[in-house]
């Protein structure tokens, strides 16, 4: 059903009840690997969707997800699409950031473990540890529509961190009374925490540039020190996406679809709207999360290097809806980009970028996986026409929690990360082997086959040295 | 049929299976698959309990509601169950679920949400039988 249209490029063409073709960007060694579980199916499961322009999409790292692939992209006309939060995912704004830092690989590694043993005690991770941040009704509902410009006024962010974020850190048409009192109670107390899961914090040093220029203007030279962040909105935004999730199967129709966790409503319906207004509160929360867990960080830094600044280079959303402006079928349209572990990648010129970034494109940041590098790229023109400018998100997974559990030996992991020089710090073993690197697509593969299509172009390779996983 | 559940095989996330000789058989169940995932394999105390009912508009749209509850308890009550004991009737259930401090133990995994993906709950010849990914 798969045809291979380029060297890159793979089309599943329309049948059915789809409304648009699929296409998926891999190579054939990626491909290989997500044909072995239902990802093109969902795919094509989203292709079915009122509304949906273009191509449904799967990005080189997609792998089977729930409802929608992760790593799938789908653009839906903005007066008469749908919405789904399933589009976006549990984890709304789950993200990362970039922080760069002026002290070298050399003068870290002196206070290495020492530094890393102090960010995982003021930065707490795993369930049921919460953060020191407890915030009140009104503080949190501050959270929840400023961003963070709360942040900023509450003096735990500088301005240049608002400008070096999506949306400035503050996505617009946040109204904290479409999130729910129960997403309020869970994420009331996790501020300034990352999570369990894939979430994890790692201290890295740049290993290879391969375009000097955009590295010099993204802050990035050799041998540099960067801490890399990836966490999201926690349990708030994991319960505004249940209750929406729901709540919307409930109103329209669910046996009209192919699955139930596709569940759906029109972008311009009450119900759409209110979703759109708690994502885009979750997305807030979210970036104050990830600016709570720099502030803690900053804070250990300094004690160690005070003389070392660590300044954000960028924060990305990959689980996010947005209206951008794209070309379909030869003329410019209004849509609603769903991308679901996937990074929005502008090229140069794009007006909603910081204006440091405007004439180079955006930061694009892929993530590893403890023990693999992890990838900074620069957004481009091309992914414009291709993928709605869109790129992937990372490794994504390759292998089940449940194989890993039972075909990977702790200790083998615990070697390959010492063979590695990656210091570990982990809530437990089992989530350890959970999130071995050999539960994940091959990072470096992903990374090329985005810069062979001009999805995201190769700046800068990152090492790490230092790992926190929730 | 003995009660019981075991994981199944998915690529990023958990899929539980359940089964029991009753319908009820598959939410207790389903607390303790719950619970083995997110304690991994820690012997989780009940120290306390905590009683509550949900609703659904069918048997999955309760299971939903139902594990979306633990969920909750977890993170905004910091209360990680290990048992339950449920009254279903018309589609809501009434559950006293048993466990304890959640912050008391170390290195425990969190669950981001229930989904409907893959979802389904059936009556076999030898009892009841579902299936349920999480989120993780």
């Amino acid at each position: 059903m798969i045809k291979k249209i380029s060297d890159y490029i793979w089309e599943i063409p329309r049948t059915g009840k789809m409304l648009v073709p699929g296409k998926v960007f891999a190579s054939d060694k990626l491909m290989g690997k997500i044909m072995k579980d239902r990802c093109l199916e969902q795919i094509q499961n989203v292709a079915q969707l009122p509304g949906i322009v273009g191509y449904s999409l799967g990005m080189p790292d997609a792998h089977f997800g729930y409802g929608f692939c992760v790593g799938g992209v789908a653009a839906f006309d903005a007066k008469d699409g749908i919405i789904s939060p399933g589009g976006i995912g549990f984890d709304i704004n789950c993200g990362v950031r970039l922080l760069t830092c002026s002290l070298n690989k050399k003068g870290f590694l002196k206070k290495r473990t020492q530094v890393i043993n102090e960010i995982y005690q003021h930065v707490p991770s795993g369930a049921g540890r919460n953060g020191e941040f407890v915030l009140d009704d009104k503080k949190l509902e501050e959270v929840l529509e400023k961003g963070l410009d709360w942040a900023v006024a509450k003096g735990y962010a500088i301005k240049e961190d608002k400008e070096c974020c999506e949306d400035n850190g503050r996505i617009k048409g946040a109204h904290a009374k479409d999130v729910s009192h129960r997403a309020k109670e869970r994420g009331r107390s996790q501020l300034g925490t990352l999570g369990s899961g894939n979430h994890f914090l790692e201290i890295q040093y740049v290993e290879k540039i391969f375009d000097c220029a955009t590295a010099e203007t993204f802050g990035l030279e050799p041998n540099q020190i960067v801490v890399m962040i990836h966490s999201g909105s926690r349990g708030l935004g994991h319960q505004v996406a249940s209750d929406y999730v729901q709540a919307m199967g409930k109103k329209y129709n669910p046996d009209t679809l192919p699955e139930r966790q596709l569940a759906c409503a029109p972008i311009r319906s009450d119900i759409g709207k209110a979703y759109l207004s708690a994502m885009a509160a979750a997305a807030n929360f979210a970036f104050v999360n990830r600016q709570l867990i720099t502030y803690e960080i900053r804070k250990v830094f300094g004690a160690h290097f005070p003389n070392a600044k660590l300044a954000l280079m960028y924060d990305v959303a990959h689980n996010i809806a947005k209206f951008e402006k794209h070309i379909v079928d030869g003329k410019e349209k209004m849509v609603c980009v769903h991308r679901k572990g996937a990074t929005r990648s502008f090229g140069p010129g794009e007006k909603d970028l910081p204006s440091r970034y405007r004439k180079t494109g955006q930061p694009i940041i892929l993530p590893g996986s403890m023990g693999t590098f992890s990838y900074v790229l620069v957004g481009t023109k091309e992914s414009e026409q291709l993928s709605f400018s869109s790129t992937a998100h990372g490794a994504g997974r390759a292998l089940s929690r449940t194989y890993a559990l039972e075909h990977i030996k702790p200790e083998t992991v615990e070697k390959e990360l010492r063979d590695y020089d990656v210091v570990l710090k982990a809530g437990s073993r089992k989530g350890m082997v959970e999130e071995a690197p050999a539960a994940y697509k091959d990072i470096d593969e992903v990374a090329r086959v985005s810069h062979e299509l001009g999805l995201g172009r190769l700046v800068a390779r990152l090492k790490p040295l230092a790992v926190i996983k929730g | 049929m003995k009660a019981g559940f075991e994981f199944i095989e998915h690529t990023a996330d958990i899929k539980l299976r359940m089964y029991g000789e009753r319908a009820e058989h598959l939410f207790v169940e389903a607390v303790h698959a719950f619970c083995a995932y997110v304690a991994k394999g820690k012997r989780i105390q009940k120290k306390e309990r905590k009683e509550f009912s949900v609703e659904g508009v069918d048997m999955q749209d309760l299971m939903y509601s139902f594990l979306d509850e633990i969920i909750y308890l977890l993170d905004a009550e910091d209360f990680i169950a290990v048992d339950a004991a449920v009254i279903l009737k018309d589609n809501r259930i009434q559950a006293i679920v048993y466990g304890d401090k959640a912050s008391s133990y170390n290195g425990m995994s969190h669950v981001k949400a229930a989904t409907y993906a893959d979802m389904y709950i059936r009556q076999t010849d030898k009892g009841w039988e579902a299936q349920v990914v999480l989120d993780v």
